[in-house]
């Protein structure tokens, strides 16, 4: 065990650590809970109240929308971050420095233009009362 | 250094069995969200495989772009699906006739591509973080591709809307 894993070896122990501790609570709930299974205990719960109908059903598309543009700005989260680990030193240098921050601006200016984009036509409304999507087009 | 070497063997074969076993697990198991369930673990055992490779940027990615997100997007896909509401038989493992072909001829490339081509033999030295080694290479000699990948997830943004642009119209959603 060189020290290079030492980072691994935290890693693993949080997962260790977090894996266990929701087993010990499942067990101890498990033994020490006392069990009623019976009428409105066994509904599903849905903040007190009554659940209106089977969970079992198909999602509006809107669910899959907002997935996809998460899955966007993560991965463009993901490619901010070796540029960030670089920044601090590239700011030494004033021409370096503006240069990266040139780079990135493009990078996520493109981005902005998409939210822009996507915002103006309505994909971002939850509600969605059409008022804003134009509604004209098919 | 034995020692660590077979640490490493152990963790590999470790990581390798639970990739191919939760693969299984997508494959055959007869409920789709549990073959959701079982491409996280296939993902998660993945990112272990990177990170004992050394290649922490990656397996770090591998978490949150796949682990993190596409299991999402395959999560609302299967909240999409049209036999959702029968859970026991919803994973349709059907068309063997041609879904055994085509794994087969896919197992003949891989195949291929690993024997025909020679594996870097020598020992790498690059151990630690391999994020400033990336982030150097993005603003350099990678500036166009990285500049070009806005664009692409720009043209994904605009894709989702446009294909889902006819279920978003505000008639009929209750």
């Amino acid at each position: 065990m060189g020290a290079d894993y030492l980072p691994y070896v935290a890693i693993v122990l949080t997962i260790v650590l977090s894996i266990g501790l929701v087993g010990v609570i499942l067990v101890v709930n498990a033994l020490l809970g006392p069990k009623d299974l019976s009428g409105a205990k066994s509904e599903s719960f849905e903040c007190g109240n009554p659940p209106a109908d089977t969970s079992r059903k198909r999602f509006s598309v809107k669910f899959y929308v907002v997935a996809i543009f998460f899955v966007v700005f993560d991965i463009e989260a993901v490619f901010l971050f070796p540029w960030a680990v670089m920044y601090r030193d590239l700011l030494k240098s004033p021409v370096y420095g503006s240069i990266a921050l040139a780079e990135v601006l493009v990078f996520t200016g493109v981005l902005a233009v998409g939210l822009w984009y996507v915002w103006k036509k309505g994909a971002l409304d939850w509600a969605f009362d059409g008022a804003r999507s134009g509604g004209t087009d098919d | 250094m034995m020692d660590a070497l077979t640490l490493k063997d152990a963790l590999f074969w470790a990581f390798a069995f639970l990739t191919v076993g939760f693969g299984l697990m997508v494959t055959f198991h007869r409920s789709l969200v549990h073959a959701a369930l079982g491409l996280m673990g296939t993902l998660l055992s993945v990112a272990c495989i990177y990170g004992l490779l050394d290649a922490d940027f990656v397996a770090v990615t591998q978490i949150i772009v796949y682990v993190g997100g596409v299991l999402i997007l395959f999560l609302f896909g299967v909240f999409l699906t049209r036999r959702i509401d029968d859970i026991e038989v919803s994973n349709l493992s059907v068309n063997w006739m041609v879904a055994v072909p085509a794994g087969l001829v896919l197992l003949a490339v891989i195949l291929y591509a690993v024997i025909s081509s020679p594996l870097p033999m020598a020992p790498v030295d690059a151990t630690g973080p391999t994020v400033e080694g990336i982030g150097n290479e993005f603003l350099s000699r990678y500036l166009l591709p990285f500049e070009v990948l806005s664009v692409i997830l720009l043209a994904v943004l605009v894709g989702a809307l446009m294909m889902a642009r006819r279920e978003l119209k505000p008639e009929e959603r209750d």
